[in-house]
């Protein structure tokens, strides 16, 4: 019985671990999963604003382990996703202020309240990754394509392994296909084969995701943009639905005219 | 532009993808040596109960290293060899 708990994580900061987080979390609660998102980043926390949640955080992630509340009175439901529960980090603590043990305690209280605990891990390899980490029943790394995040990706999984989370999937996020067919990014298949480990989604880069961050209204919530879809993909993949891939490169199709014109303009 | 043409029609050296996944390749590879001693004093015990079926060897000097060698990691190492043992032709 109960849910799942999976970590969003990926060594090097800043390839989209958050915005992963946030956008699967409320994909999965659109598909009537009642769904927790847990910010793991103590000191930094991030979470609650990529959702528009800022002004509502009272307790946090530290409280409920020094014991200043209950775990349910720490959540913060979202405003349009329903399903959709935050437990935010501290802002004004550093990351030793909860152990591994006390994470587990804490995932697997939510884990019998909801079916999907998604943990938004720090950046690093130290103990806040270790933490993030602890507790959860699979990972999701993340990278972008760029050979010092893959070469991170590589650690993480590495150390996945060694702490017996064998059950993990990767998501290429920030592809530019623009740039892969020049030549000039690594492709999905080039990432796959370096780093042998099983794909779970593709995000295209995409500046609506700026956009949507400015507003506290995760991509996924409102339009058809190319990036939503691809996190609404990888949360049916994790409902263990088969969904084809993205054609990233489609909306460049011009016919060889387009190209040609594309070729000269450069 | 020529240069975009150039890599499009697969000639006039490599992609700036292609540079990036050989040094990936590398890289991961020379990482994961970095961190174990250990598996290379494995490999060198079993390199050494392989040969000794057929040579005789002098097992204090062989020494084993990795070293990079343009875009791969190889495993160096010399084997004296005192004598073929009796027998190790069949
Ligand atoms: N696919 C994308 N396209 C455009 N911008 C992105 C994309 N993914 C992430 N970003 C931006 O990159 C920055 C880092 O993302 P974030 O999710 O905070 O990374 P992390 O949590 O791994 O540090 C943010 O400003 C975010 O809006
Ligand atoms: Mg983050």
């Amino acid at each position: 019985m109960g849910g799942i708990a999976i970590v969003i994580t990926s060594g090097k900061g800043g390839v989209g671990k958050t915005t992963t987080t946030a956008n699967v979390g409320i994909a999965l609660s659109m598909k009537n999963k009642r769904v927790a998102v847990v910010d793991a980043d103590i000191g930094l926390r991030n979470l609650d604003v990529v959702l528009g949640l800022e002004n509502r955080v009272v307790y946090n992630l530290v409280d409920i382990v020094e014991g200043a509340c209950g775990v349910k009175q720490a959540l913060i439901r979202h405003k349009r996703a329903e399903n959709l529960y935050l437990l935010p980090a501290a802002q004004a603590r550093t990351k030793d202020a909860v152990t591994s043990e006390q994470m587990v305690t804490v995932v697997s209280e939510l884990k019998k309240m909801f079916d999907f605990v998604l943990i938004d891990s720090p950046a690093g390899i130290e103990a806040g990754f270790r933490n993030a980490a602890t507790g959860a029943d699979i990972a999701l790394v993340v990278t972008t394509p760029e050979v010092s995040a893959v070469r991170d990706a590589d650690r993480i999984i590495g150390l996945l392994d060694s702490m017996g989370k064998k059950e993990h999937s990767l998501i290429i996020n920030r592809i530019r296909p623009e740039m892969v067919v020049e030549g000039n990014m690594l492709d999905v298949r080039d990432v796959i084969d370096i780093l042998s480990i099983k794909l779970i989604g593709i995000v295209p880069e995409d500046p609506e995701i700026i956009i949507s961050t400015n507003k506290g209204e995760p991509i996924v919530m409102d339009d058809n943009s190319l990036a939503g879809k691809a996190f609404i993909n990888i949360a049916r993949r994790i409902l263990g639905e088969n969904v084809p891939w993205l054609k990233l490169e489609e909306r460049r199709k011009k016919g060889l005219f387009g190209w040609i014109k594309d070729m000269w303009g450069k | 532009m020529f240069k975009k043409l150039r890599t499009m029609l697969g000639i006039g050296g490599k992609s700036s993808k292609e540079i990036a996944k050989d040094r990936l390749r590398v890289a991961l590879v020379y990482d994961k040596t970095d961190i174990s001693p250990k598996i290379l004093e494995e490999i060198r015990a079993e390199i050494i109960s392989v040969i000794s079926k057929r040579l005789v060897i002098k097992e204090e000097n062989i020494d084993i290293t990795l070293e990079r060698e343009g875009s791969t990691v190889a495993l160096v190492t010399s084997i004296p060899i005192v004598k073929v043992k009796r027998g190790a032709e069949n």
